[in-house]
């Protein structure tokens, strides 16, 4: 239980005196999940509208997939983009292995199910009066997919959060493409693993202190908008 | 304009809309009446091409395909009284200042204006109502499909709705009502039965 403690005073010392090796891996994890996930939301969110207004054959296989994604573990996203960016891999010559671009690959690929199939069911819940009302005013499919997602925007945004959040605790894909190389690629996530199996405890309890809080804030708000979904 | 020949809408076996024959020219105000059940609706959203599967002949002339469809619980998007008047209008690429021109004389016409800028989630039904019409009115559509208009509305904004739909003189209007509608919005009547139950 000392441990703990004091492991757990360290760890607000070195966050309140903004340890630089803290800081690097939180801000590294800050901008590599933020910039995966909002390109899983420029694909996925009109692919996620897409499939939920539009009827063609094997949307029902898509939906299925891309649930099925939703679960997929991040160390095996992790071992297909080590397929695909190593020395011997299709993708090799650019050289991305081992760098935070790989990392943001991997992210997205972790991102994209979430966003799709989390935008997908809220779109697809909409009172069917949304798309006849808008279609009857004259609205072209641009401008319909516009206000599907506006008059959905509150499961739009825990599709994001949802994966931000996903993303950002994620330790799998980073470990395995990234190398957790000090300055470069390490994260919060491979940091703390690092740490700890160091023996480091303080410094590994202060990364994991932080994840907490960013995962904790952004839960927060998830149930904050849940119950807006719902009061509406 | 519209020209029907035994149209026949059926759901689960049975017939939810029966029109033997109905033609309906250019700038005629007709009421379409009826007990619930009688299709009334149905036969609104045949017209506005939100139901395609039926049988027979209903063919709506080429100019009228752009008609503006007002459902009996009229759906108003997220934002303020203004943006939904004016939704119409943007997605036709109507300039801003003449969309903003336009809205403000149908908040007016319709007893709106003091409402312009509250959120919809905060309006009565027959407001609701009302910001719905003027969506459509804005639009001075050829062809208007108009369902339950006057329900949840006050004496007030009765004769508000009556007068500013008796001002769009070149549209044809469809009013889908349970009882008659008063004189000024319809020069006509349809009357509407429920189909015997099984009827194919």
């Amino acid at each position: 239980m000392d441990l703990i403690w004091e492991g757990f005073r360290h760890a607000l010392g070195l966050v309140v005196r903004r340890d630089p090796l803290v800081l690097d891996a939180a801000a590294r994890s800050l901008w590599i999940s933020a910039l995966a996930v909002g390109l899983a939301t420029l694909i996925g969110l009109p692919l996620g509208t897409l499939v939920a207004r539009v009827s063609f054959a094997g949307r029902r296989l898509l939906v299925l997939l891309f649930r099925a994604g939703m679960a997929l573990p991040t160390v095996f996203i992790g071992i297909v983009c080590y397929a695909l960016f190593s020395r011997r891999g299709p993708l090799g010559p650019l050289e991305l292995l081992y760098t935070p671009w790989v990392i943001v690959v991997g992210e997205f690929l972790l991102a994209l199910p979430l966003v799709v199939s989390i935008s997908h069911g809220a779109v697809k819940s909409l009172d069917p009066r949304v798309g006849e009302t808008a279609r009857t005013l004259g609205a072209g499919a641009l401008r319909r997919w516009r206000t599907y997602v506006s008059e959905a925007r509150i499961g739009v945004s825990l599709a994001v959060l949802t994966a931000f959040s996903r993303c950002v605790t994620e330790l799998g894909i980073a470990m395995m493409v990234g190398g957790n190389i000090v300055h470069r690629t390490r994260t919060l996530a491979t940091a703390t693993a690092m740490e700890t199996g160091k023996g480091e405890f303080a410094r590994g309890m202060a990364m994991g202190l932080i994840l907490l809080t960013i995962a904790m804030g952004v839960a927060m708000v998830i149930v904050y908008l849940s119950r807006e979904e719902q009061h509406k | 304009m519209i020209d029907i020949d035994d149209l026949r809408v059926n759901k689960n076996g049975r017939t939810i809309c029966r029109v033997p024959e109905l033609a309906i020219a250019q700038g005629e105000r007709v009421a379409i009446l009826g007990p619930n059940g009688s299709g009334k609706t149905t036969l609104l959203r045949v017209l506005a091409g939100l139901e395609a599967d039926y049988q027979g002949v209903c063919n709506v002339a080429a100019a009228a395909k752009a008609c503006v469809y007002v459902h009996q619980a009229p759906y108003l998007f997220r934002g303020t009284v203004r943006f939904n008047i004016m939704y119409g209008l943007h997605a036709r690429g109507t300039h801003r200042s003449e969309c903003e021109q336009r809205a403000r004389r149908w908040l007016e016409r319709l007893g709106l204006e003091k409402l312009a800028g509250n959120r919809v989630t905060h309006l009565s039904g027959g407001e609701r109502r009302r910001v719905a019409l003027a969506r459509a009115l804005i639009l001075r559509p050829r062809l208007l499909l108009l369902d339950e208009p006057l329900a949840d509305v006050d004496q007030a904004g009765t004769a508000a709705v009556t007068a500013a739909i008796g001002e769009l003189t070149d549209s044809t209007v469809l009013i889908a009502s349970p009882t008659a509608v008063p004189h000024d919005l319809a020069n006509r009547e349809y009357r509407l039965e429920i189909s015997a139950t099984g009827l194919k």
